[in-house]
This record gives structure tokens, sequence and C-alpha cells, in this order.
């Protein structure tokens, strides 16, 4: 899901883009065909652990467009690949969130999300009327949804506490290495969407909207967590073959890949989807979208949106290549066959920035208006940024499938930390989000500076119902607090090393629950256990990985460190009355010169001195850099551990000094304390800048007002 | 005698006023200066085209400053405003023929409520344009109509204004009854080659003002000549709202001697 802040930029301009816009695009742009299996081949995705494969469903749904009410059918087969004897049967049911204001997610929301208010009595829930069991133990696969076997076994459920899951009770317990079918006969009535799913006028936004099998953990047992404002979702991998009943007209998009297609004969149309191995299944429904489809290696790319805003595909499809390129580069190969992008028209804003396997939601680029030209100002956070990041959730969710409940920072933060690599791969030193005139914003500059706001108030290792709404720290947290880490990691311990470990960290976990221990263990194994910074002076650092990563993942200590004092002063000699070897007191020269008084003293008599000083709490290494009278210059680091450090250089004197010269920690909190020179000098680099900038303004102001 | 030729004749007019605001505006960026010296200080920062992160550092940590600036700009509107207001009187009076600075300041000063009054006119006048009441009403909410129809009212108003100002300073007509303003819209109007020229004027004014600021992005971290270039673009700003003064100055000069009675005898009444 996307960041709070990016989703505000991806507010749509439609009519704006109306205007743009004089010729209705046609409906369909491109000729990539529709892939005829839902994975690639198995030479180009690597193989799929066949373990992997736990919930397999078959899904029958019937969407009314004009009560925006699907009644469904779900065939569920569960493997138990645990040692654990499963007595029942805990499911999701997520659309019960928005059933009314005293869910737990609805509570925490208070009517709005991300931006994006609830319409008055547009409530949204699912109704169970039926379950069944069909079938146990080691039941054979039963196809479509149309081949109902016999011997129907009625079974008992209830709602849990909040009616975002309830428990069926089995009639008959389901042992290691068994499996079981259930059926469950569903209503679902979609919300106004506002957060991720629900309708807007004919735009259906179906996700979230069926009866979700939790996950059976061979250690800690069920996971089926409570849909809670922050919290995302935990499934296990399957097959799904979904029978969609929708209007003639819809345009669909929807996860996995279209194998039929078939005219009902009463303005109705039944579609049906295949795929494999994905652990949810989305949809979109409207008359009036756009289709625009291309390839990238085989992979079919297909991006369905409104006419107004068919004009930016390209720089969608161009974003969504890069991210396929970066990501099946680092992290393996995207093992589907398709991807899909929806694109939500302007009044459905809350469904844009989330993401679900093979499909995915993204925002509008914002409308580039002339004062923007005018004074030199761009950007790339919207539209294409949220194409990135909604991507990579494919691998650091869809791929790699965390538990998004207990440790949102495994997909959010570290899909964050991958969107920066793609930026960086797709271009290079020019990988800025913002750009005004001359100056530029790259997203580690907003990652670092977004820290200082929000960053220290929880630990990035925390469920995500343990993040207030009202504290606004999770994006912060969660997202970028993780990335930075990350980053700062890698920066610090080598680019080449850190991306061996994350790939062979994907490979182990791709189509598996990995967990924050996994990751990190793995990390810590890959890199270190100590990973030597050395200096040009000589003089190297051993950094504890495992600690670090502790430290920024498990706490809230922020790092900063400042340069207390750079300057030069004299140097202790040995001036004054000292004993010879025979006892006797000898020498007695004059007293010398206070400390502070070295300028006419020869370079052997003076001594540079840096100090700095930890104002944050967490112990880290920091670079030095400092630049001599001379000429000279050196490179050293500090391990960071105690409060400061004072460095000297007899004999030599300071002209610069400088802490993180290549800005490679991410994390520090204030960077404008790294920085002095000894003279200060004529330019701060910052005071001169503004006051031109405010004089200039301001003559533009004064003669504007010449009224 | 053109109007331009009364601006031209008047090189001292012109120099002072330019002088006032290159004054205003070097006052304002100093005071900035020194409080981001004085908030960086010890430190430094050595970041060529990477200003952006640094100064949203700087001011998330101080808030103070970021108020500072947009005070700057606001106060740069309001003594803006304010030197127009107060110069207008010498400055009409100037420009209708030769006179002594001191001739012209105590016509400033003598002037300078009948300004005032004039002034809070149109500013209501445009407040009203910029809060695009008229145009919501009217439904024109978007596009080119909107930029087209803010243009006319505008540059109507802005002509109406040194119409009236120019009827009050050298006619003797008086100031706080709306109707000097209404008859000056009417004059504006009937005489679309008044409002033609300058209404072109104001919106050349406006046009250095969006260019000057189109440059202070463009080189944001490095101004370097194009800061010269700015003040050159002011100097060339007053010129031209001098000259579009010199229009009305010369229109109400031009207006026919009876019309100027009956409009006394009607501010009489």
């Amino acid at each position: 899901m996307l960041a709070p802040r990016r989703r505000l930029f991806g507010l749509a301009l439609a009519a704006t883009a109306a205007l743009a816009c004089a010729e209705a695009p046609p409906a369909t742009r491109g000729d990539a065909p529709e892939p005829t299996s839902a994975l690639r081949p198995e030479d180009e995705r690597g193989a799929v652990p066949a373990e992997a494969r736990i919930a397999d469903y078959v899904l029958d749904a019937r969407l009314d467009a004009e009560t925006h009410r699907i009644e469904g059918t779900a065939r569920i087969t569960w493997r138990n690949r645990t040692s654990r004897t499963v007595r029942h049967l805990p499911f999701h049911l997520y659309m019960n969130a928005f059933r009314a204001e005293n869910t737990t997610w609805m509570r925490e929301a208070r009517g709005s999300h991300r931006g994006q208010r609830q319409k008055e009595g547009a409530w949204g829930y699912i109704d169970i009327s039926r379950i069944a069991l069909l079938g146990t133990p080691a039941i054979a696969e039963l196809g479509a949804v149309e081949a109902k076997p016999g011997a129907a076994r009625t079974l008992t459920w209830a709602e849990d506490d909040d009616p975002t899951t309830m428990t069926v009770e089995l009639v008959e317990p389901v042992g290691p290495g068994e499996s079981v079918v259930i059926e469950v006969d569903f209503v679902t009535q979609l919300p106004e969407v506002f957060a991720r799913t629900g309708f807007a006028g004919d735009f259906h936004m179906v996700a979230q909207w069926y009866p979700k099998i939790g996950v059976l953990d061979p250690v800690e047992g069920w996971q089926t967590h409570t849909f809670t404002f922050n919290s995302e979702f935990f499934a296990d991998f399957g097959d799904y073959e979904v029978t969609l009943d929708v209007p003639a007209e819809m345009v669909v998009g929807a996860s996995g890949i279209l194998v039929s297609d078939e005219a009902l004969g009463d303005g109705r149309r039944r579609l049906r989807y295949e795929a494999e191995m994905i652990h949810d299944f989305a949809w979109a429904a409207d008359p009036d979208l756009v289709e625009v489809r291309s390839q990238w290696r085989g992979i079919r790319l297909r991006q369905l949106m409104p006419p107004v805003y068919a004009a930016d595909a390209d720089m969608h499809e161009e974003a969504l290549v890069a991210a396929l390129e970066s990501m099946d580069r680092r992290f393996g190969p995207y093992p589907w066959s398709t991807i899909t992008v929806v694109h939500p028209p302007s009044d459905a804003g809350g469904a844009g920035g989330m993401e679900y396997p093979t499909l995915f939601t993204t925002t509008p680029l914002l409308n580039r208006s002339l004062w923007w030209r005018l004074i030199d100002l761009d950007e790339r956070f919207s539209g294409r940024f949220t194409t990135i990041h909604e991507f990579g959730h494919q691998y650091f969710q869809g791929l790699l499938a965390s538990d998004e409940f207990r440790e949102p920072w495994l997909d959010e933060g570290m899909n964050t930390m991958s969107n920066s690599l793609v930026l960086s791969d797709w271009r290079g030193d020019d990988n800025w989000v913002l750009r005004l005139g001359p100056q530029r914003l790259s997203d580690l500059d907003t990652t670092a500076l977004s820290l200082g706001v929000r960053g220290a108030l929880d630990p990035v290792r925390r469920p995500a119902d343990r993040f207030l709404s009202i504290t606004k720290t999770y994006g912060t947290t969660v997202y970028r607090k993780t990335s930075a880490t990350m980053l700062t990691l890698r920066s610090l311990a080598g680019a080449a090393e850190f991306d061996a470990a994350m790939r062979s960290y994907a490979d182990t976990w791709r189509m598996r629950h990995p967990s924050g221990d996994d990751l990190l263990d793995h990390l810590s194994r890959a890199l270190g256990p100590r990973v030597t910074l050395e200096g040009s002076a000589g003089a190297a650092v051993d950094w504890d990985v495992a600690d670090y990563l502790r430290q920024a993942m498990e706490t809230t200590e922020e790092v900063d460190f400042a340069l207390l004092e750079a300057q030069n002063r004299r140097r202790v000699r040995d001036a004054g009355w000292h004993r010879d070897e025979h006892g006797v007191l000898v020498g007695g020269e004059e007293p010398p010169p206070p400390l502070d008084h070295f300028a006419d003293l020869a370079d052997e008599d003076v001594e540079a001195v840096v100090v700095i000083r930890r104002e944050g709490g967490m112990r880290m290494p920091i670079e030095l850099a400092v630049e001599f009278a001379d000429g000279g210059a050196q490179r050293l680091w500090w391990d960071g551990q105690e409060r400061y450090h004072v460095f000297t250089w007899p004999g030599r004197r300071l002209r610069r000094a400088e802490l993180d010269p290549d800005r490679r920690n991410l994390l520090e909190r204030s960077r404008l304390n790294n920085l002095r020179y000894v003279d200060a000098p004529a330019d701060d680099g910052l005071s001169e800048p503004a006051a031109d900038a405010v004089e200039i303004v301001s003559l533009a102001i004064l003669g504007g007002m010449g009224l | 005698m053109s109007a331009l030729s009364r601006v031209l004749g008047a090189p001292g007019l012109w120099v002072s006023l330019l002088a006032a605001q290159l004054a205003l505006a070097l006052a304002l960026s100093r005071v900035i200066a020194s409080m981001v010296a004085a908030a960086l200080q010890p430190y430094a920062v050595e970041q060529p085209g990477l200003l952006l992160p640094a100064y949203a550092e700087l001011f998330a940590d101080n808030l103070p400053l970021a108020v500072a600036v947009a005070a700057a700009f606001a106060v740069a509107a309001v003594l803006g405003g304010l030197l127009w207001i107060v110069a207008s009187g010498g400055v009409i009076r100037r420009l209708a023929a030769p006179l002594r600075a001191s001739e012209i300041a105590a016509a400033a000063v003598r002037h300078l409520p009948a300004m005032a009054i004039l002034s809070l006119y149109s500013g209501f006048l445009r407040a009203l344009l910029l809060g695009n009441l008229w145009i919501d009403v009217l439904g024109l909410g978007s596009g080119v109509a909107r930029a087209v129809l803010v243009a006319i009212g505008w540059t109507l108003c802005t002509a109406a204004v040194d119409l009236a100002r120019a009827d009050v300073v050298l006619r003797g007509a008086k100031a706080h009854p709306p109707r000097t303003l209404l008859r000056a819209f009417t004059r504006a109007v009937s005489r679309p080659a008044v409002w033609l020229s300058s209404g072109t004027l104001t919106l050349v004014t406006l046009g250095l003002s969006l260019t000057s600021i189109a440059i202070a992005t463009r080189t944001f971290g490095d101004a370097g000549l194009a800061l010269w270039g700015v003040r050159a673009l002011a100097a060339v700003s007053v010129g031209v709202t001098l000259w579009r003064v010199a229009i009305a100055v010369q229109a109400i000069e031009a207006a026919p001697a009876d019309e100027a009675a009956a409009q006394r005898d009607a501010d009489a009444a």
C-alpha cells in the first residue's frame, strides 16, 4: 500500500486532464496476446516449491452492478502441511471491517483512510449463508465449480469478537499431511470506496471480497489476525480458478489470466480466470476503462485506465518496465506471465495505490500546469513512483509472502528500499523525485528528512496494530526507517555484498513466508558478523551488523552525530623546568603562549583537533573526512560507541572537517551539523542562496504591486 | 506629449522609485540571510544542487525561519502597495508637469488620504476578482475562460483606478464618493484605447514579475548574474508602471473641459 504522503500527490485532476484529451482514446491499444499459462515457463521463472501450494480456491461470483453486491461461492481446498492436527478452520472476512463504526478497523479509522473519507451510510460487509464440508481427507482435485460432489456435510461457524474473522468447526480433525475441501456461500456488499475496496459510480474495485482461510504456522499455530487499520493481508499460496458473471459492457481486469469469455445472452457475460501460486485474487470492473497492452520478456503488461488518463499510459509503462527489469535482476525472476495495472477514476481515489497478486492499482500523474513549466518544477513521485512501488509489492509480499500484520516492515519497508534501487537502476545519478530548477530532491532525501518528524516514536519491529493512526508513525517508521536502515547497511557494508545477500534471501524464501528474524539473521550472516570499515588513515572499525540491525529495528534510538569542535591549537611541548638523567632541573624556557595562540607558530608546534559528539542514542560508526591547511586530507572512522570522541593530528593545521561526507548514513537525523571550517567561510552555503531568492521574489512582488 | 515621453522626461522619479524597491528587497534579503546564518552557525553546507533537503531540514528545525521568509514576502507585498499609495499623488503630478522634488513630496502628502481611499476601493474589487467570486457565479470556472476573465477584470480595474487617481489629483474630483471610481470605470470602458494600452502594460508588469520568479527558481542556489538581471527587470517594471500611470494622466488631461466641469458640478452636488 502506498504511503500517505504519496497518496496525497496522487489525487486526480481529472477535469484538467480532460481538457488535454480532446479525442477519446481507442478502447484498446497494443496487441500483446493473453498468456496461455498463468506462470512463465519454468526455465525463465525457476521452480515452484511443491510444498508452498497450500490453499486453492475455486470462486464463482456474480456482480450486481446496480446494488454493488456480489453473490458467490468459494470452494477451498486446504492442505495441512504442518505436524499439527486441526479441529477448526479460521477465516478472514475482511470486508466486515466496513460493516459498522465499531469494528476494530473502523474504530481506529474514524471514518477516513489516508485522506479519503467514508461516505455516509456506505457500509460494506460479507455475509456467510452456508458452509459445507465437501471432502476429507486427501480429496482429489475438484476442478470447476460446477462439478459439485455429493454428500456435502453442513458445518457450523461463528464470527469472532471482531467480525473480520470467523471460525468454522470441523466435524472431524484434519491431520498432518491431510487435506480438506470446504464450500462457502457468501454475499459481499461493496462499500463506496474509501479504503482500497469498493465502488465509485460504475467503477468496482473488488478486493478482499471472499472468505480467506488463515495461515497455519508450523510453530505458532493459526495466524488469522483481526483486520486493523494499518494491517494488510496474509495468506497461503495456491491456485485460483475464478468465474465472474458481470454486465456485458464491463471492462474487467483481474489477477491471473483470462481463459474464457462467454456471452450469457441476457446482457451479461461470464469470464473465467486462472492463476497459479498466488495468495489473493482481486479484480476491477468498469464499463469506461480503456485498455493498453504491451509485453516485457513474454510478460503481458496490461493497463486499464479511464480515458482521461490514457495519455499517461506510456509514462506508467516506462516506470513499470524499469521496476520489472530492476527487480527481476535483483530479487529473482518474476514468476507470473501477467501484470495488470488498474488506474481508478478520480472519484475512486481510495482504491489507488494498492497491490494484489499480478494486479495493482496506481495513482494518476499530477497535472503539469503552465505554472510548473514556468518555474521549472517537475516531480516523479505521483503516478510513476506509485507504479514502481506497487509493482515492487509483487516481490515484497507477493512472492516473499511475509505476514503483513505481524511484521509490516517486511513488505512495506523492504519494498520502499527496493523502490530506491529501482530508481537508481533506472535513472542512475539523475534519480530525483522532485526538481526545482537546478535543485534536486531524491527519494533518499525524502526518506532521511521524514525520519526527523515521526521516526523515533515507535520501533520498526512491531505488529501493524501497535501503530496508532493518531501518531502518524506508521508510514515514517515502517516504510522509510526500514528503507533507510537497509540502504545505510548497503552503503556501509558494500552494495555488491548487500545485493548478493538480498538475492540469496529472495531465492531462499520465494513463495514462502519469511519472518523478520529470517531476513535479519540472513543479512547478519551474509554480511557479518562484523564489517570492517577502513579509512585512508589506516585505523579500522569493526562494525557489528546484528547489533546495528537490532538497534535500528527494535529501538527508537536516533542516529545523529555532530562536529562539536573543529579547531587548531598550540601543541603542548616541553617548555619549563625538567629533571635530567642526573635529577638536576634543566631548561626553564619562557612559558608558552596560551593554547589558542598558534597563528604565528610553525606547523610542528600546532595540532589539529576534531571532536565528534554522538547526539543520538543509536551507536554506529561514522566516517570523518578532514582537510588540512597544507592540502592533505584523511578519511577515518569512529565506532560511535561513546558519547564523544576526540581526534588530534599533532603537527598539522586543520582547514575543514566533515562527517559522513558521502552521505551514506540515511538514518542521520540532522545533516546540518556535519560540516565545519576552522575559519568560518564567507558563505555558509545556505544564507546567500536564501537571500538571493528572497530579494528576487521580493522584487517580483514589488513590481507586481504597481497598483 | 506622449505618455512614454512623460516617463522618459522624469528620470529622477523613475530612479527614486526603483531605488526604494531595490533597497526594500535588499533589506528583506539581508534580514533573512542573517537569520539563516545564525541558525546554521557554526556549520556550513556544501551541496550544490542539493539545497532542497538542506533547506527542508533547516526550516523543519527552525520554524520561525520559515515564518520569517513568508513574512518577508508579505512585507514586500504590503510595503510595495503602500509605496504606490504614498507616491501616487506626487507621481501623477510629476507626470503631468515638471516639478521640484519638494513639490512632488508635497503633492504626495496632500493626496495621500484620497489615494488611500481609492486603493481601498481598488483592493476590494481586486479581492473579489482574485477570490473568483464572480467568475464562479458566472459559471466560468475553469481553464482559459477563467484566465481571460481575470485578465479583463484585472486590467479594467487597474485602468479605472489610475484614471480615478489622476482625476482626483489633476481635476480635483473627490475620492470618497464611489461615483468617482464608477466614472473612471465608465471612462475606461468607453475609451478602449486607454484600457487596451493600460491593460497591456499591466500584463507586461505581471509578465516581468513572473519572469523574475522563474529566474529565481531556475537559478536557485547560484543566482550570480541573474540577480542583476532581475534588478534590471525591476527597473523596467517601474518604468512600465509609470508609463501606465502616464496614460491615465494623459487621458484625464485630454478629457473635454465640459466633461470636467460636469464632474465638478456632480461632485459638488
